[in-house]
């Protein structure tokens, strides 16, 4: 380890949605990696370990190597001669780099589409449906005195969710942390979340509606037929108790996560879990808050919809957005074989999505950012190798919470950032568009 | 270089100059209007058109992460409502929250070139900033929410006056506002900490903080005057949309005395009746009051019949008007800063309440003596969107247009429309 080194205080980290602001970095600026980082959890401590300077080439076009420039303008060619070009991903990128995505998709008449509409697709959905009452992380540290997490595994996804936010932290009205909150884990088996929670309820697999569902009919004095446990491995008086502790506490919160958006009944548990916290706000103060996964996936939600008024799945074919999932949706469109070119912005689909959308992938011009060699990097006509968010660039990314955070780069890449590349297409295309129209007149 | 434009052939209109539709020439250089520019100046004709002074929204309410939400709550406002794109501007949806873009170049065509977010919290300054960045042609700012801070509460309450200065001072640096903003003080404490709680009286106790808003107002009226911002303390009163409420409205401008403020819109806290019942207005009152004191100015906040979007940093509100439609809801409670409503409205004119309230703010427009201090708002999209403006210009000017309305009933009043009669408003 050399001499020449930096500590960054107060640097964000952008592995998770919990995008905590309180790391402290120790940089070695001749290796360009960062050798420590206290506070961070056991992925953060991986992700800053993980993303060093690697020399690989600045873009692939074809599998060989070129400049960026040389990318940028055979990415532009592809993404103004396509007919149904996809724009998907953004979710690992600052605002900055999304605001220009979009405008790019905007420009072209893309389908413009993120990771959210693989995770908390159906929470936005159920958003629009039934609304929500929500909180900021903080306001849960001050004062929330029942917390219940649904569907979700902190311990293992957002370390730090427990400690900094919501079980343990002394907040102002809760000043001895743990011990002023009853802490509730409802999951389909007991995760390594479960010993954090006073009360664990085990739910049978694909029966969070009806669970939730008698929930909100126990709050609002119903009858609850016994059979409920057989249905869903949930006694009557386990419901009862929990109705009873939501109804009386001072100040609720429902956290949930992907065990609930993504099993059985999809956007129907999310708008029956925001429905119920909504309800309960007859009695007292509740709160509900999805978990959210990547790093600023908060952040492309946002920013599609201020561009756009839509979260996701937004369709530009017509010169205007259109909103429409399963239509618009990425997985959906690709298994479809509906798109002839794609622009994939910190996201390796290829890693995830269903074989037939990969299959469909393969036959397609792909063009693709990030800082790390992907399973869709190797299918790419076009690959650029990018600076990585948070530890090279400076912008803004969103916590789960909505709250903007701004990032506090540790060492510089020779790599280009998302939104440097990303402009530099948004110019191009502009010039191919403006010469096309000239043309036509 | 220097830029240079020469409008010729327009008919000009400037009432602070007292210019009235005489055709003449403006000239432009960079950026401001100059006695004359040399022959070479770019030149437009305007011919046949109106030039004048661009609209300015004191209050509305365009960015920032409450807008965001109630954009992403009303797809079905969107789908026959869409902003399509050019070579060079950019694509969008409409209805009573459009997108950033779409709202920049709405704006622009009605006229107006100045528009101005009404309550951002700090957490959400960065955010708000980011949306204005993408809201295109008009210039733009926003008022920064102060009057639900559970930490200058505390340094008022342990009464460190000169340090509470320095907080507001570095909160509006901070987040980069024009000034700040109040909304139902002490409401937000009521609401998160109280089990939805609220606060109804200007000397009633905030929980836990030994104030009362009648102190969080003066104290924050009094800094924004010592700071000397561009504008003052901006305040929504406390009890919006109740009966009765025009009570609490006279005390809090009472309470600010001769310092200046800025009532924001007004219409919403002028009503009579018992408090909680039946309402009734009591815009001569209010008015009178407005027009006696040079150091108060207000907007107006006209409700339009048609859609509208509830949409307020007070939570209270937000889950009135819930209770009140049952319409889907969101809350989003700030930590240390505020509460937040919003519930997509409807404003019907065959409604009691939303008849009195349109012929309340129309009321407020025609009885001030001063329109320089009764500022023609609508507090987009909460009493209608932006885009209802030219209506409700024409409603103003036109007396004939304005009685044609069947909740106008038929005044004999030359000068006035309703000049207070409740019943006569509903007379229809």
């Amino acid at each position: 380890m050399s001499e020449n080194v930096r500590i960054v205080e107060n640097a964000t980290c952008t592995f998770c949605g919990c995008v905590c602001d309180d790391m402290i970095l120790t940089v070695d600026l001749d290796e360009n990696r960062i050798t420590k980082s206290k506070n961070a959890c056991v992925l953060g401590k991986a992700w800053f370990a993980e993303h060093t300077v690697e020399e690989r080439p600045y873009a692939l076009i074809d599998g060989q190597e070129a400049t960026t420039a040389e990318a940028v303008e055979v990415a532009a060619q592809v993404l103004t001669r396509a007919q149904f070009p996809v724009v998907y991903g953004l979710s690992d990128t600052t605002c900055e780099a999304q605001r220009q995505a979009v405008a790019i998709a905007d420009m072209v008449g893309a389908n413009l589409d993120t990771t959210t509409s693989v995770c908390h697709g159906p929470s936005g959905i159920a958003f629009q449906g039934v609304g929500e009452s929500t909180a900021t992380l903080g306001e849960i540290k001050n004062r929330a005195d029942l917390v219940i997490y649904w569907g979700g595994n902190p311990a293992e996804s957002h370390p730090r969710h427990f400690t900094r936010y919501s079980v343990t932290p002394k907040g102002m009205y809760t000043p001895n942390g743990k011990k002023d909150r009853t802490v509730v884990l409802v999951d389909v088996r007991r995760t390594p979340s479960a010993p954090v929670a006073d009360i664990f309820i085990q739910v049978k697999p694909k029966s969070d509606f009806e669970v939730l569902w008698a929930l909100r009919a126990l709050v609002k004095g119903r009858k609850v037929d016994p059979s409920i446990e057989a249905r869903t491995g949930v006694s009557l008086e386990t419901l009862e108790d929990l109705a009873d502790r939501m109804k009386n506490c001072r100040f609720g919160v429902l956290f949930f996560g992907m065990g609930l958006t993504m099993t059985r009944g999809r956007h129907f548990n999310s708008g029956a879990l925001l429905a119920l916290a909504t309800d309960l706000n007859e009695y007292t103060h509740f709160v509900a808050k999805p978990v959210r996964g990547h790093g600023n996936v908060t952040g492309a939600d946002n920013v599609v919809s201020w561009q756009t008024g839509f979260p996701f799945a937004v369709n530009f074919s017509r010169g205007y957005p259109r909103f429409n999932p399963g239509e618009f949706t990425t997985v959906d469109l690709l298994v479809r074989g509906d798109a002839d070119a794609a622009l994939i912005i910190a996201s390796d689909p290829a890693a995830n999505f269903p074989k037939a959308a990969i299959e469909h992938m393969r036959q397609i011009p792909v063009i693709v950012l990030d800082p790390k060699a992907t399973h869709t990097s190797q299918l790419a006509k076009v690959a650029f190798t990018t600076a990585t968010y948070g530890i090279n660039t400076p912008g803004t990314v969103y916590r789960m919470d909505d709250v903007p955070i701004p990032l506090r780069p540790a060492f510089e890449s020779p790599y280009p950032s998302d939104e440097e590349i990303l402009t530099a297409i948004r110019n191009r295309v502009q010039e191919l568009l403006v010469a096309k129209a000239g043309n036509g007149v | 270089m220097s830029v240079m434009l020469r409008i010729v052939n327009g008919r000009v209109y400037d009432p602070l100059n007292d210019i009235e539709g005489e055709v003449r020439d403006i000239c432009v250089k960079d950026g401001r209007i100059v006695e004359d520019v040399p022959p070479e100046a770019k030149r437009i004709d305007a011919k046949g058109m109106v030039v004048m002074p661009g609209g300015v929204d004191i209050h509305c309410h365009i960015a920032g992460s409450k807008v965001n939400l109630a954009r992403k709550l009303q797809p079905e406002e969107r789908r026959h409502d869409v902003h399509p794109r050019t070579l060079f501007t950019r694509s969008g949806t409409g209805g009573s929250v459009p997108s950033t873009f779409t709202t920049g170049y709405r704006y622009a065509m009605l006229g107006y070139t100045t528009a101005m977010e009404a309550a951002v919290p700090p957490l959400g300054a960065r955010h708000t900033l980011e949306e204005l960045h993408d809201t295109p042609v008009i210039d733009k700012g926003f008022f920064v929410l102060m009057g639900n801070n559970a930490l200058l509460y505390r340094l008022l309450q342990e009464g460190r006056k000169e340090e509470f200065r320095q907080a507001v001072a570095w909160w509006i640096n901070a987040s980069r506002a024009y000034t700040t903003k109040l909304v139902n003080p002490g409401g937000a404490e009521a609401w998160k900490g109280g089990r939805n709680a609220y606060i109804t009286d200007l000397n009633e106790e905030i929980d836990s903080f030994g104030l009362t808003p009648n102190h969080v107002v003066q104290a924050l009226v009094e800094t924004a005057e010592m700071l000397n911002l561009p504008h003052p303390a901006h305040i929504h009163c406390n009890n919006l949309g109740v009966a009765g409420n025009y009570k609490t409205t006279m005390e809090t401008m009472q309470a600010i005395g001769g310092h200046r403020a800025h009532i924001t819109h007004i219409q919403f806290h002028s009503y009579g009746g018992p408090f909680g019942g039946k309402h009734a207005s009591k815009a001569p009152e209010i008015s009178e009051y407005i027009n006696n004191h040079p150091n108060l100015s207000a907007d107006v906040g006209q409700v339009m019949f048609g859609k509208a979007t509830g949409m307020t940093a007070d939570a209270q509100l937000g889950w009135m008007l819930y209770q009140v439609t049952g319409n889907k809801w969101v809350n989003a409670d700030v930590e240390h800063e505020s509460g937040c409503g919003i519930v997509p409205f409807v404003y019907e004119d065959k409604k009691y309440v939303h008849a009195l309230q349109w012929g309340i703010g129309l009321e407020l427009f025609l009885l001030s003596k001063d329109p320089w201090r009764m500022v023609l708002s609508t507090d987009h999209p909460n009493g209608g969107s932006f885009l209802s403006y030219p209506r409700l210009i024409r409603l103003l000017m036109d007396r004939e247009f304005r009685m044609e309305y069947p909740v106008a009933g038929s005044g004999d009043d030359g000068e006035l429309l309703l000049l207070g009669s409740i019943d006569f408003v509903c007379a229809a």
